[in-house]
Formats: C-alpha cells, sequence, structure tokens
C-alpha cells in the first residue's frame, strides 16, 4: 500500500486515514515547525543522495500531486475560475497553508501572478538569496493543471528566503 | 594606522547630506590608487546605499502615481520589502475590485487590516443590493408579463367591439380604417352601423390612451349603440346630445372631488344614398371632404361629451351636405395631427393631412391608407407614438 514499488503515482486521498478518528485527543492541528523539520530534513537527505537538481525535482514533482489531488477532494466551487479562487483563497487560509492573493489573472493567454504570504514552507527562514517553494510551484501547477485541464509552467519570482515578505508566483500556459 | 584625505571625508559628507535633503546623490569616486582599506570598503556600501536609494525612490514615485506595474528593485532593504508587499496588496485589490466589478460578489480580501473588514462589508452589502434589485427585477418583470398578458386579453376584447370588414362595406363603397392604439389598446373608436341606403359612421376619440381610454370606449361603444337603437337614423346634433346625456349619467357616480374628469370627442356623419345627402355633427371633431379636388374642412363645434364640464342640455349642430359623385370623407381623431416629428418637432398637423387628401383622394382608398401611414411614420421618425391614432375615410357611389 504505502511501500509497494511502483513507476507511476499510486497516491489516493484515502492514504491520508482518518485523523479524527485516529487521533481523538491531539486533533488534526500540529506545529508548523514539525511540518518543516520534515520538509527539510527530507530534502537534506534527497540533496545528499541525490544532488540539488533530482531533489527539486522530486518536490516539484510531489507538489504537483498533491495539488492535483486537494483540488479533487477540497475544492469544491469549480464552475468558473472565480469561484476556483475564491474557494481555494479559503480553504488555503482555513487550512493554515497560507494566504494566496492573485495580484493578475489574464484569461485569454492563461497568465497568471500570485502572491502567497506566511507560506507554511518558508515564512520565517533566514534570508539566502534562493527561491526554495519548489514544492508551492508544483502544487500550484497540479491546482491550475486540474481546473483547467492544461499544462503550466509555474515559477517563483520572490521568495522569502530571497528577502521579499510574501512569495510571488507566476504560472504561464505551455502551449 | 588608517590615513585618510579630508577631501575625500567631505565627499561622503555631501553625499549623505544630499541624501537627507532629498536631492540626487551622486557615487563617490575613489582615486585608483587608494589602497584596498576600510575607507575604500566604507565608500563601496555608501555607493551601494545610493544605488539601492535611488532604485527605492523611483519605485516610490511611481507607486504614489498609482504605477502598479512598475518592477520593484531587488534590493534587501526592509523599507523596500515594506513597500513591495504594500504594492502586492494594491495589485491584488485592484484585481478584486475588478472581478466585484464584474458581478463576482464572493470576493474577500484578508488579513489587510480595518481595510478588510470595510472592504468585505462593501463587498457584502454590493451582493445584498445587488441580489435585492435582482429579485425586484424578477418581481417586475413577472408583474409586466401579467399585465402585459392582460392587457393583450383586453385588445381582442377591444377588436371584438369595432365593426367587422362586412359591417363596413355594406354601407360604402369602398374606404380606408387607420386604427392604431399608441399602447396595445387605446381610447379609440370607430363605428357603422346601417346599410347601403342609409348608414350611420362615427370617430371618437375618449379621453387618455392605455387602458383608462380604452375603458372609455367600451362605455362609448355601449352608449351608442343604446343611443342608435332608441333613436335609429336621428339627426346627428341629437345623437350627440343623447351621447353626451348618456355619458354624463354614466359617469356621474364619481365623486364631485376626483380628480379626473372623462369624456370624448366624436365625430358622426349619417350618410342618405337616396338623398344623396350627409349629414354631420362634431364635438371637437371635423369632417374633412375633398370636391372635385379640393379640400375643405366642416368643423364640429366646441363642446366634448360626457366630462362634467359639459352641459347635459348642450345642443350640437348638424351641418347638412349635398353629396357629389366624386366627393370623399375623412374623419379622424388628433392623434394623427398632434405628432410631432423628429427631425421637425412641430406636430404633423392639419395642413399636412389636407394636402395629403387633396393629392391622393382619387387613388383607391387601401391605397390611400398605405401611403398616408407611410407618411406619418416618416415623418414620426424615431419620435414615439404619442397618442391613438384613428383615421376613417369612405366614399359613397350615387348613381
Amino acid at each position: 500500500m504505502f511501500k509497494e514499488e511502483r513507476t507511476k503515482s499510486m497516491f489516493s486521498w484515502e492514504l491520508l486515514g482518518d485523523v479524527t478518528e485516529g487521533r481523538p485527543n491531539l486533533g488534526k492541528m500540529m506545529y508548523v515547525s514539525v511540518y518543516r523539520l520534515m520538509q527539510f530534513t527530507l530534502r537534506d537527505v534527497l540533496i545528499t543522495e541525490l544532488g540539488v537538481e533530482k531533489a527539486d525535482e522530486i518536490f516539484f514533482k510531489s507538489g504537483e500531486v498533491a495539488g492535483r489531488h486537494f483540488y479533487r477532494n477540497v475544492i469544491t466551487q469549480k464552475d468558473t475560475f472565480n469561484d476556483f479562487v475564491v474557494d481555494l483563497q479559503e480553504k488555503l487560509k482555513n487550512m493554515n497553508i497560507g494566504i494566496l492573493r492573485i495580484e493578475s489573472a489574464d484569461l485569454e493567454s492563461m497568465q497568471f501572478t500570485m502572491t502567497v504570504a506566511e507560506d507554511l514552507d518558508c515564512s520565517g527562514l533566514p534570508a539566502c538569496s534562493e527561491e526554495i517553494c519548489t514544492y508551492d510551484e508544483g502544487f500550484i501547477t497540479g491546482l491550475l493543471g486540474e481546473h483547467t485541464g492544461l499544462r503550466f509552467e509555474v515559477k517563483e519570482v520572490d521568495c522569502w528566503c530571497s528577502g521579499d515578505r510574501v512569495c510571488r508566483f507566476t504560472a504561464n500556459l505551455i502551449k | 594606522m588608517l590615513s585618510v584625505h579630508e577631501a575625500f571625508i567631505d565627499k561622503l559628507t555631501e553625499a549623505i547630506y544630499l541624501l537627507l535633503n532629498g536631492k540626487k546623490a551622486t557615487l563617490v569616486d575613489l582615486p585608483p590608487q587608494h589602497p584596498d582599506d576600510e575607507m575604500r570598503q566604507l565608500t563601496e556600501y555608501i555607493n551601494k546605499l545610493i544605488v539601492e536609494y535611488d532604485s527605492f525612490t523611483e519605485f516610490m514615485y511611481s507607486l504614489s502615481r498609482g504605477e502598479l506595474d512598475y518592477d520593484p528593485p531587488k534590493g534587501k532593504l526592509q523599507v523596500v520589502q515594506s513597500f513591495k508587499s504594500l504594492q502586492s496588496n494594491l495589485r491584488h485589490l485592484t484585481w478584486v475590485t475588478q472581478q466585484i466589478a464584474a458581478g463576482h460578489f464572493d470576493h474577500r480580501v484578508d488579513f489587510i487590516g480595518d481595510f478588510s473588514k470595510a472592504f468585505n462589508k462593501m463587498t457584502r452589502d454590493l451582493k445584498d443590493a445587488f441580489e435585492l434589485i435582482e429579485a425586484q427585477k424578477r418581481e417586475l418583470e413577472e408583474a409586466n408579463y401579467r399585465i402585459m398578458e392582460s392587457i393583450q386579453y383586453a385588445r381582442s376584447i377591444q377588436q371584438a367591439i369595432l365593426p367587422p370588414l362586412a359591417a363596413i362595406e355594406a354601407c360604402v363603397d369602398d374606404h380606408f380604417v387607420i386604427w392604431h392604439p399608441r399602447d396595445v389598446i387605446g381610447g379609440d373608436l370607430f363605428w357603422f352601423s346601417g346599410g347601403t341606403e342609409k348608414f350611420l359612421a362615427a370617430v371618437m376619440d375618449c379621453t387618455g390612451h392605455g387602458v383608462p381610454g380604452a375603458i372609455l370606449t367600451m362605455i362609448a361603444g355601449v352608449a351608442l349603440n343604446r343611443v342608435f337603437s332608441e333613436q335609429g337614423f336621428d339627426d346627428p346634433s341629437r345623437l350627440l346630445s343623447a351621447m353626451n346625456q348618456l355619458i354624463k349619467a354614466t359617469l356621474s357616480r364619481r365623486e364631485e372631488s376626483s380628480l379626473y374628469d372623462d369624456g370624448l370627442d366624436m365625430a358622426i356623419c349619417r350618410v342618405d344614398r337616396h338623398a344623396r345627402t350627409l349629414d354631420f355633427a362634431g364635438a371637437r371633431m371635423s369632417l374633412f371632404r375633398v370636391k372635385d379636388g379640393k379640400a375643405e374642412e366642416i368643423k364640429g363645434g366646441r363642446r366634448s361629451i360626457g366630462y362634467r364640464s359639459s352641459d347635459a342640455d348642450c345642443r350640437f349642430t348638424s351641418h347638412c351636405l349635398d353629396m357629389e359623385p366624386d366627393d370623399r370623407f375623412y374623419m379622424m381623431t388628433d392623434g394623427l395631427m398632434d405628432q410631432p416629428g423628429e427631425q421637425q418637432k412641430m406636430p404633423f398637423g392639419k395642413k399636412r393631412f389636407v394636402e395629403f387628401i387633396a393629392g391622393n383622394y382619387s387613388k383607391p382608398f387601401a391605397e390611400q391608407r398605405d401611403v398616408l401611414w407611410e407618411l406619418f411614420n416618416r415623418y414620426k421618425g424615431g419620435e414615439s407614438q404619442r397618442d391613438d391614432v384613428t383615421v376613417v375615410g369612405f366614399k359613397v357611389d350615387i348613381s
């Protein structure tokens, strides 16, 4: 189930389990630092074992899978782009993932610019002149891809780690 | 021991002074031979500060002008980052506002202090107001649909009281009728009764138009039928008098204090083919005759029928005309002549009508009707129809 060999994704939302049943006392919340502990130790080992480029690729791909499943299982308003954005903002806020703000959205050319403030992955990290939210890039790629049925190139152009107060992402249609 | 030329200190001081006084500072130059010491390091940092401050100044200036697409500088100065956040929030607010303007009222802004509360409240209020307007619009459309359905039904009833074509053709040898209410139903009515040898023809213009006008036409139609059944082919002036008394009596239950006062204008002809005469009486309505290519107006009296102000004993005058074989006769309500034009704001006018009948009387009446209606509409242009329009034209062949 979790440890089967595979050549393509076998992830399903059910694999996240019934948290309410499993954690009747501790509940479904935890510290952000614990999430980061897992993410950055995992990143550390992946870079050690596979190098930076491969580690980034793994984070991006897993983020994209997460984005697609998040869209299918969490997002409920999908009729229009506006419905989708409103619902996504609300869910990201309520689940303490981040504060999503759209700066521009051109539905003709399918070009988007958005920011995520108080991002789960990076806000408060030490400045290091690097954009490190690769998982988020994949996550947004998955969300947009699932909503539109199109393929996007999502790039983080500003990041807390590179000295900004919010993470900014651009998304462009891959033609 | 660090050795510093006083001139270098002056240059750095000048640069700081210019920055503090809102002026553009120039980069500080050190001669190439200056050693790689703390002085060079300080100079480089100050030059970097000057460059970043310049970029920040340009950024702030553009932001103050509302140029949200300006690319912010890359530096790590906290003040730059803070204003980048402000620019980002403004871009987001702009986008959200555009979405709300397009009718997507579910958007919210979060975590921008008191502004979020005010903005979100405004959006909710807008949504409530919009939904209220939409609901009212639906109610109005529903009400309008029911009213129009009712009026359409009323139109079929009103048309049922108009004389059928066969009844008119039984009286005259050729004719036309233009009956065109301003609204779906109206306050104009035409009436024919009799046969080949003797008949009565009338045109009535009741107060107002639309629903109240149409109700009055029902009263007027019933009254005229009753007068005719009681008095037959009586002299038209006496028929008008009887109509006046009957309409007044019918509407007499209205309270004296009522703001409304209703009645009608009317023209009525009695034609006796054998005697070759046409007797006409009018209540603020005329008869037009074209004889030998010349149009003449036979004016009716100045009194209307049925109004509170109308004298119950009012007498009307009959005009007895000898008919000639080529005579053409026309009666009409004032809707045609009073219609303002799009180009000329003046009414269509009596002169235009008289010229029309003088120039077209010899044509078949169906053709006259088409030409007159086209003339009317061309004159009216884009103006809306002001009143109900009724025109009746006919001729009686005399052997």
